[in-house]
């Protein structure tokens, strides 16, 4: 029988080492990204301000997305634009873009346009090996037209080169994009 | 000495270690429980030679040039009934037999150490411990592939989890030491905690045994049971090692077992282990970050007096397991591109590091068994255990205070009573209580709830022998209630499900010199496990959002199996086929549209219940040409049908076909030989169902492998090696049943080296 209270005694010790299940912890506290802001500012008129979103605030699954807006810009206009990532799922929002800034050398984001003619980005951020993550770009449109525009964030830790096929996809959005 | 309460009891009163192949030698007398006196002209006849004996008359007999592995000996005396049980000869083994002259009553064994053992008419098999040595150092799922009707699910070449007749996870029970495994065992890629180093013998019920073990073994049940005490005062030792040329690895392990000389009541065992391999490598590249490490303790003492006998054991067992690179996807767009390349998209040179994703696993068991005996009617059996898991799976994404992505901790506390009765016209049998509390918490993301389950069973079987017939029946009823606790931030809600329902086995058998036929039909059942109930949220890593559904209710499983053996010296046969009618399957549906969430478009699936038919057959047939030269054939088939929906169930096993030879010969010096071949033929599932799949299954492949083994003389020692080649030809395949074929290749040629070294110390004053 003295087993039985070692085995006991044990199993007290063991139990109480662990958090009691009845109280679960949030289940939304994790990190996650809910929210991508596109802030694009007219570099000839710094007045002329876009933002465009998309919020899916219980994550992925659950609820549709909250917020899924059409991209409108100007013809023949070059904006400075900048991506923010966000988590608005807690308060206070979590900013995830500066986190993707400080590990710029693991991240980087694409932008797909289709058609390709309707929008340029090219790129005017660098990581530390001198390489572009992507949170701020050069954006500038050509003619009028109708398309998408998809932002990509891939992670890419080790392996990143240019190549926007390897890692693991953190966003990936299709904005409809309308050049006006 | 009334030692133990049945007819039969077994000492071991002396091994030597020495390791002829073939030559070993079995004696020892067959002696009067009661008054010791010897019982000559008792028949000792072992069925694998087919050679017996007859006691002298100081009872003493002698069985020579018998070869190493299991022996089933049936002993039979004046006015009793012979009975089949089994000894593991290892080397020359001398074994006193105490007979209770009883002549109403059928002789019954109870060999302590094998308390586990099973005698019901399930079709069973085993690994034994010689063949335990010559496969070391690999995963149990892995071992267990050679046993026909036995598949592994794997993600991966280090992640493998046996499949019993196509069911899998909560369907199979693993019983270590007498303990059922408790983890997280619903997911598809969580191996069991199972270090192999610790068993002295595998064995492998098929079908449900649910009565005795756990309403839950529905596919059947895993025993991994330890080797046996020694019964001298010497230490008994040995060291294994084994090393892998496809992951550049290496496994070790180091036994010891021994008497109390001052304390003559008192048996240890002691068990460590260590695993590593680094990246595995297919015939065209290197899988990148499948490095896996793994360490290993447990130890038992045993304290054995005239009325009670009690074990004290602990376990440890810790496994860092990586996960290939380039399996760890974003979104449905990172799948597409995966499954276009024909490589993976991630390769790395040869490395032995363990990057992230991975999981790093820790189970601890602390039991304990004892037996006491109540009177002359029976003896009773106390089984308590708990065991504590904690699961942590690191995803490529680290979480901001760098801990896992997901951490799962789960405690379970095991009680268990069992009376066994005497045997008694015939019959013999149990009645049992057992109960189970388990505790889950999450930390992390979310996945599964936290949950807090209380199980408690009751149950009652008979087992009644006159041969050349045997029969058995047997019930249990078990309660579940399960409750969750979730929390969305703002409030704590707590759901409770109860489950209850009545498992029954039946079963009869013939059993004659060569011939033997047993029936079984058994019915068991499993509560919807935690997944399955309340999964929600992104499985990371694979990509998909799972969602349980918490209406599920139970799942019912009606068998029916039915096994023939025959064995002459020629000729085994050895054939099982079972019907397994199952209502309310539960499976993975997949749901249309894919979900589109920031990071992309996702699969989702949903946790369905169906109604389910699996039937099959596995056949074995070995026939000796010359001499001790066999040749080997087997198949194994399965059909999983979903009836409600009229359609294949999806990740079923396709058919397996079996060929090879076995070689047993001496050299010029009298040295032992074993060489032998196999050929495994997986031909390509093509009942799958109409619902999509990422890709299709893959193609048939064959695939060869080689062994050979012998002895080495050094010093007074006899050192067994063998070495083995899975996969000689380097085939590039995928496999239907692992989840990286949607990735990469399986693991090319994988030579192995295993080397067995017993060691013994002589009794010591001191």
């Amino acid at each position: 029988m003295k087993n039985t209270l070692i085995i006991a005694a044990a199993a007290a010790m063991f139990i109480s080492s662990c958090k009691d299940a009845e109280t679960p912890q949030p289940e939304n506290e994790s990190e996650l990204i809910t929210t991508v802001r596109l802030d694009l500012v007219n570099q000839s008129d710094t007045t002329d301000v876009s933002t465009f979103y998309f919020r899916d605030n219980d994550g992925p699954g659950g609820l549709d997305p909250l917020q899924w807006d059409t991209v409108r810009l100007a013809a023949g206009t070059t904006y400075d634009l900048t991506i923010a990532l966000l988590d608005e799922s807690t308060l206070p929002n979590g900013d995830i873009s500066a986190e993707v800034e400080e590990e710029g050398t693991d991240h980087q984001l694409f932008f797909n346009i289709d058609p390709a003619s309707l929008l340029a980005v090219d790129y005017n951020d660098s990581d530390d090996n001198g390489d572009p993550v992507g949170l701020v770009n050069v954006a500038t449109t050509s003619s009028t037209g109708a398309g998408t525009l998809t932002v990509i964030l891939k992670h890419q830790p080790g392996i990143k080169d240019g190549n926007q096929n390897t890692g693991e996809t953190d966003v990936e959005v299709e904005f409809v994009l309308e050049v006006l | 000495m009334k030692y133990l309460f049945f007819i039969l009891w077994v000492l071991p009163v002396c091994v030597q270690a020495q390791h002829d192949s073939c030559r070993l030698k079995l004696s020892g007398y067959v002696l009067d429980k009661q008054s010791h006196e010897a019982l000559a002209f008792a028949s000792v006849y072992l069925s694998q030679s087919e050679t017996g004996t007859i006691t002298d008359l100081e009872g003493h007999f002698e069985l020579n040039d018998l070869c190493p592995g299991d022996a089933d000996l049936v002993i039979s005396h004046l006015g009793c009934q012979s009975r089949t049980f089994r000894v593991q000869l290892t080397g020359d083994t001398a074994y006193t037999f105490h007979l209770e002259h009883d002549s109403r009553e059928l002789n019954e064994v109870v060999v302590t150490e094998h308390r586990e053992a099973y005698t019901g008419s399930l079709p069973t098999s085993s690994i034994s411990s010689v063949r335990l040595q010559a496969i070391s150092g690999k995963p149990l799922g892995t071992m267990l592939k050679e046993v026909p009707g036995v598949w592994t699910l794997q993600t991966g070449p280090s992640i493998a989890k046996p499949m019993i007749h196509g069911l899998h996870s909560n369907r199979v029970l693993i019983v270590q030491d007498g303990v059922r495994q408790e983890g997280q065992q619903w997911g598809s890629e969580h191996a069991p905690e199972i270090d192999p180093y610790t068993a002295g013998e595998i064995t492998l019920i098929q079908g449900a045994a649910g009565v005795r073990y756990g309403s839950d073994a529905i596919g059947g049940v895993i025993l991994v049971q330890p080797p046996p005490y020694p019964t001298d005062t010497a230490v008994h030792g040995s060291i294994s090692l084994a090393a892998f040329s496809n992951s550049l690895g290496g496994s070790g392990a180091t036994r010891w077992s021994g008497q109390s000389k001052k304390l003559p009541a008192m048996q240890w065992r002691a068990t460590g282990s260590y695993r590593m391999g680094g990246d595995a490598a297919t015939p065209n590249y290197r899988l990148a970050n499948t490095a896996f490490r793994e360490n290993n303790l447990s130890g038992a003492v045993k304290w054995s007096k005239a009325a009670w006998q009690t074990e004290l054991g602990y376990s440890r067992f810790s496994t860092d397991l990586g996960i290939l690179s380039a399996s760890h996807i974003g979104n449905l767009t990172d799948l597409e591109i995966a499954l276009q390349a024909d490589t993976p998209l991630i390769l790395r040179d040869f490395s032995y590091s363990i990057q992230a994703p991975y999981q790093h696993i820790v189970h601890q068991v602390i039991r304990s068994f004892s037996t006491f005996r109540t009177g002359d009617i029976g003896h009773l059996d106390l089984n308590i255990a708990y065991q504590d898991n904690h699961r942590q799976e690191y995803d490529l994404h680290r979480m901001s205070d760098g801990g896992p992505a997901l951490d799962l901790s789960i405690g379970t506390a095991l009680a268990e009573a069992e009376w066994k009765h005497r045997s008694f016209m015939h019959t013999n049998g149990s009645i049992g209580i057992s109960a189970m509390n388990q505790q889950n918490v999450w930390t992390g993301r979310f996945f599964i709830p936290n949950f807090i389950s209380n199980t408690a069973g009751v149950f009652w079987m008979e087992n009644w022998v006159s041969l050349p017939w045997k029969a058995e029946a047997g019930v249990r009823y078990d309660v579940r209630k399960l409750r969750s606790f979730r929390n969305d931030g703002e409030a704590i809600t707590e759901t409770t499900r109860n489950f209850s329902h009545l498992s029954w086995s039946g079963g009869i058998g013939w059993q004659q010199e060569r011939l033997s036929l047993s029936f079984n039909s058994g019915s068991a059942w499993r509560s919807p496990s935690i997944n399955e109930l309340y999964a929600a949220g992104l499985h990371h890593g694979a990509a998909a959002l799972e969602y349980g559904d918490p209406d599920l209710q139970i799942e019912t499983s009606w068998q029916n199996s039915l096994s023939a053996k025959w064995e002459s010296a020629r000729l085994q046969i050895d054939l099982g086929a079972y019907v397994n009618l199952m209502d309310g399957f539960i499976y993975l549906e997949p749901q249309a549209p894919p979900a589109l969430t920031i990071a992309g478009a996702f699969p989702v699936f949903a946790y369905k219940q169906t109604n389910a038919r699996l039937t099959g057959m596995d056949a074995k047939i070995s026939y000796t040409l010359f001499r001790e030269f066999s040749l080997e054939a087997g198949a194994a088939v399965l059909r999983a049908w979903d009836i409600t929906n009229n359609d294949w169930i999806i990740q079923m096993p396709s058919d397996r076909l079996t060929g090879g030879f076995h070689w047993h010969f001496h050299d010029g010096r009298d040295q032992g030989w074993d060489i032998s071949a196999g050929i495994t033929h997986i031909l390509e599932q093509s009942r799958v169902p109409d619902t999509e799949d990422y890709a299709p299954p893959p193609a048939a492949y064959t695939l060869v492998r080689m062994e050979a083994g012998s002895e080495l003389h050094w010093g007074n020692k006899v050192v067994n090696w063998s070495l083995s080649a899975d996969n000689l030809f380097n085939t590039a395949y995928r496999d239907y049943l692992d989840r990286y074929r949607y990735f990469a290749d399986e693991p090319g040629r994988d030579i192995s080296l295993h080397v067995f070294i017993p060691i013994q110390t002589k009794n010591k004053t001191s």
